[in-house]
């Protein structure tokens, strides 16, 4: 079915080969609240050069600690913040070009889920006032189209529209509304759906149920999912490939079993043994990583992460680490997975074999 | 198998449920019409409307006509239920008909600022930080004025009369509108649904009508509405400090003004205006109440 889908959506352009969405270069520093006229205003670095791709019909997992420029970057993507350097190529349709694609279309084909499942819904409108919103004013639906597109939307995320139509946002649960927020963010028919810690705010068992229900419309709809969690087992769970942001920067990306199998950059490393252990015989007793993240205003130089690298040497500080393959799609921006970088510990580090 | 995640949190799930849709608006209009408190202070208020406007049928007598002989009558005297002023007007009838100037300067001028005060307060909160910051600057040197010397101080140069007192109480409530609209409409720019609208490609005025204006208006209009009666009281301010409707038109600040020497000689009688202001304003911030809890559909109703 969903192989069929794939060849009968109209919208694909490139086919399967072709990356849904190639990010390049995405940069945003955000100026500080300056005192008023101040001469000089200091600039936060939220995402400072992130480049990624995304394959039709996968699910790309987004982590990194609080802070990192998961949100900033989802909202880049969206241009909700307008970006201050990068380019979005979205099937082949660069934003940046005049002749690809208008950031309106590219707002119709690219939705989003926010985390918080309140603040994201608005308070005096009905649920079904709430999904038939975009296909009422963006796709220009007649009103009666657009509440009967709302219900069967209701329908597909597992809530009775004969219940749930006519509530408010505030008498639902935690889990009612974030199917709200879904059914929403599908109303527009997009293909690719930005899931911004969707899932981190409800509790486990709902959780569970918000992730199968996602499973489901993927294949169902063929959606293709940018997941953003700070939650590994879950990234894990859900995603085929991988992201890891450490200050606005992407430090390493792969394929989720390379990630979280074989990982490479001492960040991952340190993230990974940060997990909390199922296994009562191997508990997380030191605590791998220590101190929060560097200010974003003056972030370190060369590496970001060499302030709270065990590994840190000088060339950390000098050079800027770039992503370097260490295996099969599997990339690191660290001197010591480099050899013939001036690290000392470059050339004894085994290379990774994927 | 039962999906519990489906489940309303009442676990209700045969409650009864009309197929028709219901929007915002309609909601609040079926919270308002169970509140009673509210319905009632609504009649009251429709009552003093209606017998302003149909004063020439409701007044006993002519309310700028006085007799010598009938000065300073208690309330109950017969032919003259409410007593007669100082220069034997009849006080009902002057009432009735002060009632019209009363409710004009009380009601027009904050109608207008809502307008005026809305729209800028809009503009202010969903423009720019350039924008924002002119509009707020220009409305703060307003607020360095106390409101009752800025209604006087503008009176004061335009002249007296009924219209420069609406424009003066205008230009006074506008400051204070902008102020509550644009930090209405600033708290709602930034929650995650605005920001879900954007996203959703639709047009900047169909998010300020569906997103923005439902979650402002309320606040807007309940503080507008407890305004009323602060304007009622400053025009009849006004007009007693001679700056508003001159004498001999009837209008409720006047009249307080014209019978306060007549306080020991007929305490009762000189009240009265004071009373019609009272009522009058207590209504329309009784009025005010009901709609904000209408409106905050989250309160149960």
């Amino acid at each position: 079915m969903s192989e069929a889908r794939r060849l009968l959506d109209p919208r694909d352009r490139g086919g399967p080969a072709q990356p849904l969405l190639l990010v390049r270069g995405l940069k945003k520093h955000f100026p500080t609240k300056g005192r008023f006229l101040a001469r000089r205003h200091e600039m936060v670095q939220a995402v400072d050069g992130v480049s990624f791709s995304l394959m039709k019909g996968t699910t790309l997992g987004v982590v990194g600690e609080s802070g990192c420029g998961k949100s900033t970057t989802a909202r880049l993507l969206l241009h909700l913040i307008e970006p201050d350097a990068g380019d979005i190529v979205f099937d082949g349709d660069s934003v940046s070009d005049p002749q690809g694609i208008s950031v309106r279309e590219l707002r119709l084909q690219m939705q989003m889920v926010f985390q918080d499942s309140y603040s994201s819904l608005n308070p005096r409108a009905t649920v079904s006032d709430i999904i038939a919103f975009g296909p009422k004013t963006a796709k220009k639906l007649a009103a009666q189209a657009a509440r009967e597109r709302a219900e069967s939307l209701l329908d597909q995320v597992g809530l009775r529209p004969a219940l749930f139509a006519r509530r408010y946002p505030h008498e639902l649960s935690g889990g009612q509304r974030q199917r709200v927020n879904i059914a929403r963010a599908l109303a527009l028919e997009p293909r690719l759906l930005i899931l911004d810690e969707a899932v981190s705010a409800l509790d486990k068992s709902v959780e569970a149920q918000i992730l199968n229900l996602l499973a489901d419309l993927r294949r169902e709809l063929n959606l293709t999912y940018l997941f953003i969690s700070h939650d590994l087992n879950v990234v894990r769970h859900v995603s085929d490939r991988v992201v890891v942001m450490y200050l606005g920067r992407i430090v390493e990306a792969g394929e989720a079993e390379a990630i979280f199998g074989r990982p490479g950059h001492p960040y991952t490393r340190a993230l990974l043994r940060a997990m909390p252990s199922m296994d009562p015989d191997y508990r997380t007793e030191v605590s791998p990583l220590t101190g929060d993240p560097p200010n974003p205003i003056n972030p370190p130089s060369g590496c970001r992460f060499r302030t709270r690298c065990a590994f840190a040497e000088a060339v950390c500080a000098q050079a800027t680490p770039i992503l370097e393959a260490i295996g099969n799609d599997h990339d690191v921006a660290c001197h010591m997975m480099v050899p013939g970088s001036s690290h000392g510990r470059a050339d004894t580090v085994a290379p990774v074999n994927d | 198998m039962v999906d519990i995640a489906a489940l309303p949190p009442s676990l209700a799930l045969d409650e009864p449920q009309s197929a028709e849709p219901r929007s915002y608006w309609s909601t609040v209009a079926d919270r308002l019409k169970r509140d009673r408190l509210t319905i009632g202070v609504a009649i009251v208020l429709l009552l003093i409307v209606a017998l302003a406007i149909f004063a020439p049928w409701a007044a006993t007598h002519d309310p700028l006509q006085g007799s010598v002989l009938r000065r300073l009558k208690p309330v109950g005297t017969p032919g003259h239920l409410l007593g007669t002023d100082e220069t034997g007007r009849d006080i009902w009838s002057r009432l009735v008909y002060g009632g019209r100037l009363s409710l004009v300067c009380g009601i027009t001028p904050v109608l207008l600022a809502t307008l005026v005060g809305g729209t800028l307060g809009l503009v202010a909160g969903i423009g720019s930080r350039f924008v924002n910051m002119l509009v707020m600057r220009v409305v703060d040197v307003f607020y360095a004025f106390p409101s009752v010397l800025l209604a006087i101080a503008i009176c004061g140069v335009i002249g007296a009369g009924i219209g420069n007192t609406i424009l003066s109480l205008t230009i006074v409530f506008t400051a204070p509108i902008v102020r509550v609209t644009e930090s209405l409409a600033t708290q709602v720019k930034s929650r995650d649904f605005v920001e879900a609208a954007r996203a959703s490609a639709a047009p900047l005025p169909a998010i300020i009508r569906y997103q923005i204006l439902p979650n402002v208006l309320g606040g807007m209009l309940v503080y507008a509405t407890s305004l009323v009666s602060i304007s009622i009281i400053l025009s009849a301010g006004l007009s007693f400090l001679g700056l508003g409707v001159t004498p001999p038109n009837p209008e409720w600040g006047l009249m307080l003004n014209a019978l306060r020497q007549a306080i020991f000689v007929n305490p009762l009688v000189a009240a009265l205006p004071g009373v019609a202001i009272l009522i009058t304003s207590l209504c329309f911030n009784l009025l005010s109440d009901g709609l904000r809890s209408a409106m905050d559909i989250r309160l149960p109703g």
